[in-house]
């Protein structure tokens, strides 16, 4: 089957600036991708060109195996960081002019949405909290029937109770058959929610894979050599690389698992 | 259906989810908290109690099935092996001693005398086996 997302060798200059380069994802249907790098590593140049806002330097962007096409657009939502909203709106007023705009609109989904959320439905959005405009913006992505998701930081502002109600939405959208792009400086929810990841740095992809098997891949052996202490990264010998350092008069063998955090800050280097 | 197993994940842990889960599980069957033949929640339920991808909880079950600790059948479900308990029993253990050999490890690599480990130990078999001769 073809993947819901296939961003291909995308390189994007900005003028003499390089913010994407070579950078190659594939996310299969029904699945939550994370995407994870510092400001400015290339988060939402990737998003601005799979959805076509921005012409990518080279590379392309299928859907489904296809370029994008006006018909599939309607399939996609996209949540930024900043959500643009009408400020003299309220919510309810959003809702009522989304239904008039997009075919698939369902109301009864936004109500449940802006329930789930606590959103005032009869406030303009200009008096609305950070927080709660993210919310209105999910709820009105989430209402619209879509299947692909390109989420820019949604937790944004959000409370506690707000980020995990997020978390309960993508997975229950991803398992509904909902493919999610996210991307996010809250390790913490990518871990929980996210089967596959990527880390960018620079523009560049580097370390993509299953969430478990980034962990599994990224184990350091630490020990104290001759009065030394010595971490060294183990793949799938960490057992055989820490017998053998112990047989070598090694003292304090052990394997430990990296947090997804430590193995962030190892692979963008700023650790 | 109320599961008598609480599971906890904590992402902030250096520990992957996944195994967070096989060790819960299996330390709850070694315990008889779960029985031979008892059915497991589905993955779904799971993922949706502990708000995790549900390919977390797979893999967790895939890595239980492997041990010999679950078993499972399409579209059936998963439970615990009949012969799960004395399986996951025997796991623990393995973990148990593997455990013990580091703590002992570690008190050679601290210097402490041989004759001050083996009193550690005596102390502990007093308070833990205090019936015994």
């Amino acid at each position: 089957m073809q993947p819901r997302l296939s961003i291909e060798h995308l390189t994007k200059h900005y003028h003499a600036q390089r913010a994407l380069d070579d950078l190659s994802i594939t996310v299969r249907r029904g699945v939550i991708f994370g995407l994870l790098g510092r400001n400015g590593a290339g988060k939402t140049t990737t998003f601005s060109c799979a959805l076509g806002l921005r012409r990518p330097t080279s590379g392309r962007i299928l859907f489904n195996g296809l370029p994008l096409c006006a018909e599939a657009r309607n399939d996609l939502a996209y949540v930024p960081e900043a959500p643009e909203l009408y400020e003299w709106m309220t919510a309810q007023q959003h809702i009522e002019f989304l239904r008039r705009v997009y075919a698939r609109f369902d109301r009864k989904r936004a109500c449940e949405l802006a329930e789930m959320f606590e959103i005032p439905m009869n406030r303009r959005v200009r008096l609305l909290s950070k927080g709660q405009r993210t919310a209105v913006a999910l709820m009105l992505a989430f209402a619209r029937g879509c299947d692909l998701f390109f989420l820019d930081e949604p937790s944004s502002g959000l409370d506690i109770a707000q980020q995990q109600r997020l978390l309960e939405l993508l997975l229950r959208s991803a398992s509904d058959g909902a493919t999610i792009l996210l991307s996010s400086h809250h390790i913490g929810h990518v871990e929980r929610t996210s089967e596959e990841l990527a880390i960018l740095d620079r523009g560049r992809v580097v370390v993509q894979g299953n969430t478990d098997e980034i962990r599994e891949r990224h184990r350091i052996v630490e020990a104290i050599v001759r009065g030394d202490v010595i971490r060294r990264r183990v793949a799938e010998d960490a057992d055989a690389v820490a017998t053998a350092l112990a047989r070598d008069g090694a003292i304090d063998v052990r394997i430990v698992h990296q947090t997804l955090e430590d193995i962030f800050l190892e692979v963008t280097g700023a650790a | 259906m109320r599961w008598r197993v609480n599971l906890r994940v904590d992402p902030r842990s250096g520990y992957p989810i996944y195994l967070q889960v096989v060790e819960q599980v299996r330390r709850a069957v070694a315990l008889g908290t779960l029985m031979p033949g008892e059915q497991l929640p589905t993955i779904k339920q799971l993922a949706t109690d502990l708000v995790v991808n549900p390919s977390t909880i797979a893999r967790a079950f895939r890595e239980l099935e492997h041990l010999g600790v679950l078993e499972s059948l399409p579209g059936r479900g998963c439970w615990v092996r009949e012969s799960g308990s004395a399986e996951a029993r025997r796991r623990s253990e393995e973990a148990l001693r593997d455990e013990f050999d580091r703590l002992v490890r570690d008190a050679h690599d601290l210097g402490l005398e041989e004759d001050a480990v083996r009193d550690i130990v005596t102390k502990a078999l007093m308070t833990w086996y205090p019936d015994a001769t």
